[in-house]
């Protein structure tokens, strides 16, 4: 009975266990915990829950909720790894997956998904989706724009508004905001400023979207695998339009197919390397100097890297 | 020059002694100070005397800043028991002391994120309120999860 006492004691708030403790918890131990009692159920739905949850995972505690999400797009299947504990989860499937913006933002991922329409003709959809609670929504699509066509998630804090960029192969770009949930196209065309910008080169820096031109490849060199020197520039796009020179190098590199995607804390690594017809995740021990596959596919297609959070793509109430 | 000290009593009265400048790591004693001066004792009628002396002890730390992290995660690892937990991070809410708060809950939920469903409601003092059929309708749309 010596616990009794502990066990008995009225004085826990639950400010305490809802504001302090279960935003610590992993995404998929708070999907169970749904199961607790009603009172935490409705708590985990709400926006202010999402943003509590979403401003610890993202200010305090990045490196332990960062996960790879595999996608692919003959499978028709969602994967995704925990960097830390480097383990495979299974939660979906069940899509067929067209592009995936390269970046996911504050746990949503921005699909285009395969829809066959009753005469067999081909069409897609745009999705806002949080892997995380299932919860998506369908977006409006803009004229010009096609499947092939760049697709890039972004969160702009000014106007706390979630956006995507979208240039189709004319150089005009497409601004699409959640808030207006509207498209609306720029006035000056991206090749204006950074021409031979090729999908896949560019990454979310410090919530702007960062873009590298390859200069050698303007020059008329054939990108290869043996090593050659890559004159790089980088620009950034400034809120809605505007674009900065931010760096220049120029590096000679022998292999573009390998990418690190997550310093574990313990000083391993995880990354994602390409072998002739297959992908593989891998977690690399420096010290041992030994290498772990954590998983290999046909071909992967898109492993952008994710936070679970329970952000909502509908949280503005447009539809 | 003597350093002041104040007195603090718990929930069982006990009274336990600290130096002021440590006391005020504490916004709720800082606050009290500065209010009535506080030559009298402060009483702190939510916690017990064996949380006090826990509390107690984090404030007398002599920790240079850039060890402080660590040595508030050692402080709560060395004290894993949930109940203890639970009533440290009460009372450094209660007294609003930051980093002893965030650093136990944090410990909380790492000790309860793999734990059924049942031994988080025994550990948090939870009665379930859910029918089998709500609990089945959240496992079948989260299988993945469970």
């Amino acid at each position: 009975m010596a616990n009794r006492k502990k066990i008995t004691l009225p004085e826990l708030s639950p400010e305490i266990v809802l504001f302090h403790i279960l935003p610590k918890l992993p995404g998929k131990s708070l999907l169970r915990f749904k199961c607790v009692c009603k009172q935490w159920q409705s708590f985990l739905t709400t926006p202010l829950f999402a943003n509590i949850h979403l401003h610890h995972v993202t200010n305090v505690d990045r490196s332990r909720h960062e996960k790879v999400i595999i996608l692919r797009n003959r499978f028709t299947s969602f994967e995704t790894i925990d960097c830390e504990d480097a383990l495979l989860c299974y939660p979906f499937g069940g899509y067929n997956l067209i592009f995936v913006s390269s970046v996911t933002v504050n746990g949503l991922v921005c699909l285009g998904i395969e829809q066959r329409n009753t005469n067999e003709v081909f069409d897609f959809d745009i999705i806002l989706w949080n892997p995380l609670t299932g919860e998506y929504k369908t977006l409006p699509k803009p004229s010009g724009v096609y499947q092939y066509n760049m697709f890039e998630l972004y969160y702009t804090c000014s106007d706390d508004d979630y956006k995507i960029l979208s240039i189709n192969n004319h150089g005009n770009v497409y601004i699409y905001s959640l808030r207006s949930d509207s498209w609306r196209m720029l006035e000056s065309r991206v090749e204006d400023h950074i021409p031979y910008v090729a999908a896949g080169d560019h990454n979310l820096l410090d919530g702007k979207l960062h873009f590298l031109r390859d200069l050698a490849q303007k020059e008329g060199e054939s990108p290869g695998w043996l090593s050659r020197t890559w004159i790089i520039e980088m620009w950034r796009m400034n809120g809605d339009g505007g674009w900065t020179n931010m760096v220049n190098i120029s590096y000679t590199h022998y292999d573009n197919r390998i990418r690190p995607l997550h310093l574990m804390r313990n000083g391993n690594l995880i990354m994602r390397t390409e072998k002739d017809d297959c992908s593989e995740i891998c977690k690399v021990d420096p010290q041992k100097n030994t290498v772990d596959v954590l998983c290999s596919r046909p071909k992967m297609d898109f492993t952008p890297m994710y936070i679970e959070t329970f952000v909502s793509p509908n949280q503005y109430g447009v539809n | 020059m003597s350093k002041k000290t104040l007195t603090l009593m718990s929930k069982d009265k006990q009274l336990f002694n600290i130096e002021e400048h440590l006391a005020v790591q504490s916004v709720t004693i800082r606050n009290m100070v500065k209010e009535d001066g506080a030559s009298s004792v402060i009483p702190l009628p939510r916690v017990d005397s064996e949380t006090l002396a826990l509390v107690i002890e984090y404030l007398n730390r002599q920790q240079a800043p850039e060890e402080d992290e660590d040595y508030v995660k050692k402080f709560v690892d060395e004290r894993g028991e949930i109940p203890t937990l639970l009533e440290l991070a009460q009372a450094a809410l209660d007294l609003d002391i930051k980093k002893l708060m965030d650093a136990a809950c944090m410990k909380v939920a790492d000790l309860i994120k793999d734990f059924t469903l049942e031994e988080v409601r025994e550990a948090l003092r939870i009665e379930n309120d859910r029918t089998p059929e709500e609990e089945k309708a959240i496992r079948d749309e989260f299988q993945w999860a469970f």
